[in-house]
């Protein structure tokens, strides 16, 4: 019992974006493409349930096969209902990667022009596979090495079985490429598990020594 | 200032006790004849040495401070005090914390970094609150027609995580001093204030409003008066009347800031407060 007592307001929550670049290509047609839409339902469903981050987190969906499309504006998950993803098409890995970095620099604009503060963006990019090869990986390098530099957002690249690691490699830094297996599902509970931390700017790195997941996996 | 009581504490967020994790933050009232020194300090939650950092900041303020004032008799019955020069002497003793920080580092044979730390400093005088900060806390206090108002701009970077530390490098020339540093004095006679790191805010600040039109949040800044009304009208003095000691109202004011109510009890950031109260006469 107390001896002091006190009401509090109700604060709103900083926004975090949250962009989710994603591989819909021939490759992850069948089993892989079923774990994939079931584990970002479940994500969908854990962030709902979890009234602090539903408040907080705006996810964006971007995919790319043939070609890059942003399927969902940022939206908090109130205000969207996660759509069922399908496979076709080739790799346009580095459109769908700028497409995404549009998609930040747009709701940047957005939070800068009405909210005195935000969280850092977080990108991340699923991929089973590699990028078509008229694909301009060395821009995009050159870019996501600037990007990181002035810490415009966070960029990690989640590599599912058959992914190309060294050529992942030729765009992105060692260290911001992980390895998930086929475990979407797993990857998601740990993802939704750790949002307080990412939308505190933290890296997976930053996080890996407290998290069983990321140490039973470390991945390069 | 011996007609006002002062309670004071910091404890670790839930966050920090789930990862094992020390308290960052510190906090300290030193009391001098004719004035207090109020410290609010809160160290970067990625940085090693942070606690450190913000209790060897907290205890310097009170070597330098003192020296500043006394030398200016600013504590003497009917002292002027321009802001200007207020100003000027904040940013002297600030400068004079960073560089025994600046020691301190070297003495453990760290990076400047690791001790980062904000850090608010509230001087009270009879008629008068001198109050200077660099950071991203947030101050407030209550006048005798009851009224709360801020009393400093918690300086936040674009970024929830890009706050600006006494350590951070601000101190190459004036107007780059200016633009962190900010220092007020508040003359309005004064009921309460209070001094808070930002893992207090959500709990006793309105801080984040959503803006009709753009439903995106923007701050307010402003004491919330349901947090502290109560408090200082009626269970403080009552805890006075019952002649608790300081040490008994900290631990009283310790146990609030922990689990005082749903917000403050999951709040995953460390909190700090220093909460002053005019005993009435």
């Amino acid at each position: 019992m107390h001896e002091l007592t006190a009401t509090s307001p109700k604060n709103v929550q900083k926004p975090c974006l949250c962009v989710l670049a994603l591989d819909v290509s021939s490759s992850m047609e069948g089993t892989p493409i079923i774990e994939l839409n079931n584990a970002l339902q479940e994500f969908y469903n854990s962030i709902n349930q979890d009234d602090e981050a539903a408040e907080k987190l705006e996810i964006c969906l971007i995919t790319f096969g043939s070609n890059a499309k942003c399927i969902q504006e940022p939206a908090k998950v109130d205000d969207f209902k996660m759509p069922p993803l399908v496979a076709n098409g080739t790799t346009k890995l580095v459109d769908g990667i700028n497409l995404a970095i549009k998609q930040v620099e747009l709701r940047k604009e957005y939070y800068k022009k009405y909210s005195p503060q935000y969280s850092r963006p977080m990108i991340l990019v699923f991929t089973d596979g590699e990028p078509d090869a008229d694909q301009d990986m060395i821009g995009l390098a050159t870019q996501i090495r600037n990007d990181m530099f002035s810490k415009k957002y966070t960029f990690h690249v989640l590599g599912t079985t058959g992914y190309n690691h060294s050529k992942v490699l030729e765009f992105c830094p060692k260290e911001l490429v992980y390895s998930i297996g086929t475990n979407y599902s797993r990857f998601f509970k740990w993802l939704s598990s750790s949002m307080d931390g990412l939308i505190a700017g933290q890296t997976f790195d930053d996080m890996r020594t407290k998290d069983d997941f990321m140490q039973q996996r470390p991945i390069n | 200032m011996k007609d006002w009581k002062y309670l004071y504490a910091f404890v670790q967020g839930k966050g920090h006790i789930e990862d094992n994790i020390p308290c960052q933050d510190y906090c300290k009232v030193f009391q001098h004849k004719n004035y207090s020194i109020c410290v609010v300090s809160d160290g970067a939650g990625s940085c090693e040495k942070s606690d450190l950092g913000s209790k060897k900041a907290t205890e310097f303020t009170d070597i330098h401070f003192p020296k500043l004032i006394e030398q200016r008799k600013w504590h003497t019955p009917n002292a002027k005090i321009k802001s200007k020069e207020w100003h000027k002497v904040a940013i002297k003793g600030l400068r004079a914390i960073k560089e025994d920080l600046e020691r301190v580092r070297i003495a453990e044979g760290c990076e400047l970094k690791s001790l980062s730390c904000t850090i608010i400093i509230a001087i009270q005088f009879k008629t008068k609150l001198l109050l200077t900060h660099i950071g991203d806390g947030r101050a407030g206090y209550c006048n005798t027609k009851d009224e709360w108002k801020e009393m400093l701009t918690p300086y936040k970077g674009r970024y929830s995580n890009e706050t600006v530390f006494i350590t951070s490098n601000i101190w190459r020339d004036e107007e780059t001093l200016d633009r962190y540093i900010e220092s007020r004095i508040i003359e309005e006679k004064l009921k309460a204030f209070c001094l808070l790191t930002d893992g207090c805010e959500n709990a006793s600040f309105e801080c984040y409003k959503i803006n009709e039109k753009s439903s995106i949040p923007e701050d307010i800044n402003k004491p919330f008066k349901e947090f502290f009304d109560e408090n200082i009208n009626v269970h403080i003095p009552n805890l006075i009347k019952a002649q608790k000691s300081q040490s008994e109202l900290n631990e009283i004011w310790k146990s609030f800031l922990r689990t005082g109510n749903d917000t403050l009890k999951n709040e995953s950031d460390d909190k700090s407060m220093i909460l002053a109260v005019k005993i009435p006469a």
